[in-house]
């Protein structure tokens, strides 16, 4: 048992340290992607002739965690590297290897997921968008939702109802979209805090044969895991780790009994984060390859959600005072964003009640996570 | 950053439950332990303790699953921590202890602290049992007094996370078994929610008696993360404790072995101290250790 990085990760997180300090501070965040990209950092885990260093899981997390310590964009690499480039290095055939895989791990494409619509958002069953097809591929039509980053996107993972089967789950398959591409459009819908959503309406856009992803029809079975490769929570560990960061330097700008006061919170605070951060390396630690057990992944997303939640909540209570004060300093800013992201954090990225129904499910209860 | 447990301790763990299983439900948590086999091992003359902390918590963890009673294993415990040097001399007694225990010797307290205002300690064993009265007092200065006192401190809240963890598991069976209007308990979302919400609460405070365990066991101090540890699981076994008695109905407050769980839940506050109390006590010791951390710094320069 050990509770701190190994040797292998503390070395990938100090290199993405160097990358970025070389860039300066001030450097274009997609500058940065490219040049950490062009030294095999941005996917660790893939196979070194897709632009990895063929490690494992647990390795590309260390990554994770120093990308969003250096508030670089790790959602828009979670959803590039994770959601969508280990479907693909998963089920894609070889040509789409060949053609996404490299591009996403240099660092040159990022990538969206259009899964999620208004009225089929954690039921992923739900879809209306379509795929028809026509004589050289398929004509896909419907409105997506939800969706992060699209905007710096050049593929999209989408699911579309290729039929109306036996089931609900039948019937639905995955396509790779290029974009910007004829018949996308995007809607930007602003959010409390941080970069919109986008609202994506796919009027008729035609792919070719070579853009279904896994068997036709059968895209279902392929969802868990694209959702799954993101959902180790790390994206909100790293918020959580700031967001305390920022509170402790208000806690110290206050009278010493004021501090006492507040101690048991801070403490409390940090005992879900460390725990949450645990969770989530025994998460990617009991991953075989890429295939992640379920229900502890279940576990650190939701720990590492309810940790960033705690933090929030608690600075947004404790420092309300300062967090109105102007001029605002840069820690009331972090904070006063907080309070506005943290709310999602139970609903992206997989519904809390998934996460709890799949934690309650195990027998014996708590198994996975000792 | 790894949690597996290596594959000794894999096996005390699974030895500590197996041993606990064969025993009568009457059986303290001492003729638990001593019934796992690893008693020889720690009255072994020379050399350093086999038993870390960590071990320790795993086997109390099993012991509270099983709701054994704690006192006299937290005693032999709290003995081997302060009086064995490595010598021999306190294992030999201690052997001769075990040995007489087994055939019935019932001494509840093998060792007395007196406690002086600076915080310093005097461990004595005179007045205990006579096997371990010849060995000499041990004075502990404030520092190695609380150093004592933490590891005692998280020793007890794997035990909590143990009771935490039998109200769970408990609570786990009888969901999946009950049925209700033609379905069974856990898949009512009401239940099933709360038993998840009490796991996660549950893998949290391990994690921090792991911590705090591994930290001691490492040769560094524990420090607040000793009391923070205690804090968790006394707050997470107290949340399983509910939820379980919640589970049952009730049936939780009828039957014998849910009402006990429940009650030892709540003794452990007198045990550890209250949640309130402790996360209170984390903190104050948290942010006095910062600032005696951020002094050293400035003196060095």
């Amino acid at each position: 048992m050990r509770f701190e990085l190994d040797a292998v990760q503390q070395a990938l997180a100090a290199e993405v340290g160097q990358v970025y300090e070389s860039l300066g501070r001030d450097a274009d965040p997609r500058k940065v992607m490219e040049h950490l990209g062009q030294e095999r950092l941005l996917a660790v885990h893939y196979p070194v002739r897709y632009g990895g260093r063929g490690l494992p899981l647990a390795a590309h997390a260390a990554v994770c965690e120093r990308l969003g310590e250096l508030q670089l964009p790790d959602v828009a690499h979670l959803v590039s590297v994770q959601a969508v480039g280990c479907t693909i290095l998963t089920y894609g055939t070889d040509a789409q290897k060949d053609r996404y895989l490299p591009a996403i791990a240099g660092g040159l494409l990022f990538a969206s997921i259009l899964l999620s619509e208004t009225g089929a958002g954690s039921d992923l069953a739900g879809i209306e968008t379509t795929a028809v097809a026509d004589s050289s591929g398929w004509r896909i039509s419907g409105t997506k939702a939800w969706s992060l980053h699209t905007d710096w996107s050049g593929l999209a993972l989408c699911s579309a109802r290729t039929r109306h089967g036996g089931h609900r789950q039948d019937g639905i398959s995955l396509f790779l979209i290029d974009l910007p591409t004829p018949g996308v459009r995007l809607f930007p819908v602003a959010r409390a805090s941080g970069t919109p959503y986008f609202t994506v309406t796919l009027d008729g856009v035609h792919v070719g044969e070579d853009a279904l992803l896994g068997g036709l029809h059968h895209g279902w079975a392929l969802l868990p895991a694209a959702i799954g490769f993101e959902r180790t929570g790390f994206d909100y560990l790293t918020r959580a780790t700031r967001w305390l960061q920022a509170a402790e330097t208000m806690l110290r700008r206050l009278p010493a009994a004021e501090q006492t006061e507040l101690g048991a919170g801070l403490v409390g605070c940090r005992s879900k984060i460390e725990s949450a951060r645990a969770l989530a390396y025994h998460a990617v630690n009991s991953a075989q390859g890429l295939d992640m057990d379920e229900i502890a992944m279940a576990y650190a997303k939701l720990a590492c959600g309810r940790a960033a939640q705690a933090v929030a909540r608690w600075a947004g209570r404790e420092f309300s005072a300062a967090l109105a004060a102007e001029p605002e300093t840069p820690e009331a800013a972090v904070l006063r964003a907080a309070v506005d992201e943290a709310p999602e954090f139970t609903i992206s990225g997989g519904a809390q009640e998934l996460q709890l129904d799949l934690i309650a499910s195990e027998f014996p209860i708590g198994a996975a996570v000792r | 950053m790894n949690l597996d447990l290596d594959h000794s301790r894999r096996r005390l763990a699974q030895a500590a439950l197996a041993a606990a299983a064969a025993q009568p439900e009457t059986a303290s948590g001492w003729v638990v332990f001593d019934a796992i086999g690893v008693t020889g091992l720690l009255t072994e003359p020379g050399g350093s303790p086999p038993f870390g902390l960590l071990d320790w918590c795993l086997v109390l963890e099993s012991l509270g699953v099983g709701r054994r009673e704690l006192d006299l294993i937290r005693e032999v415990r709290l003995f081997l921590d302060v009086f064995d040097d490595g010598r021999g001399r306190a294992r030999a007694a201690f052997a001769a202890w075990a040995r007489n225990a087994r055939a019935g010797t019932q001494a509840r307290v093998l060792a007395v602290r007196r406690t002086a205002e600076d915080g310093s300690e005097r461990w004595s064993t005179r007045g205990g049992p006579p096997e371990l009265g010849g060995l000499p007092d041990v004075a502990l200065d404030p520092a190695a007094a609380t150093a004592v006192r933490d590891r005692d401190l998280v020793a007890c809240a794997s035990y909590a996370v143990g009771i935490g963890r039998g109200c769970l598991e408990s609570a786990r069976e009888r969901a999946g078994s009950r049925v209700i209007a033609k379905r069974r308990l856990i898949e009512y979302q009401g239940a099933a929610h709360q038993l998840a919400e009490s796991a996660v609460e549950l893998a949290g405070a391990r994690l921090a008696v792991w911590r705090s365990a591994t930290l001691a066991d490492e040769g560094r101090v524990p420090g607040y993360r000793a009391t923070e540890a205690a804090a968790a699981a006394v707050t997470a076994c107290l949340e399983c404790a509910h939820t379980a008695t919640q589970i049952f109905g009730a049936a939780g407050t009828s039957d014998p072995r849910l009402v006990s769980l429940h009650r030892t839940a709540y003794r452990l506050t007198a045990v550890c101290g209250s949640p309130r109390a402790l996360w209170r006590e984390a903190g104050q010791r948290a942010l006095a250790e910062e600032r005696s951390d951020e002094t050293q710094r400035d003196e060095d320069g």
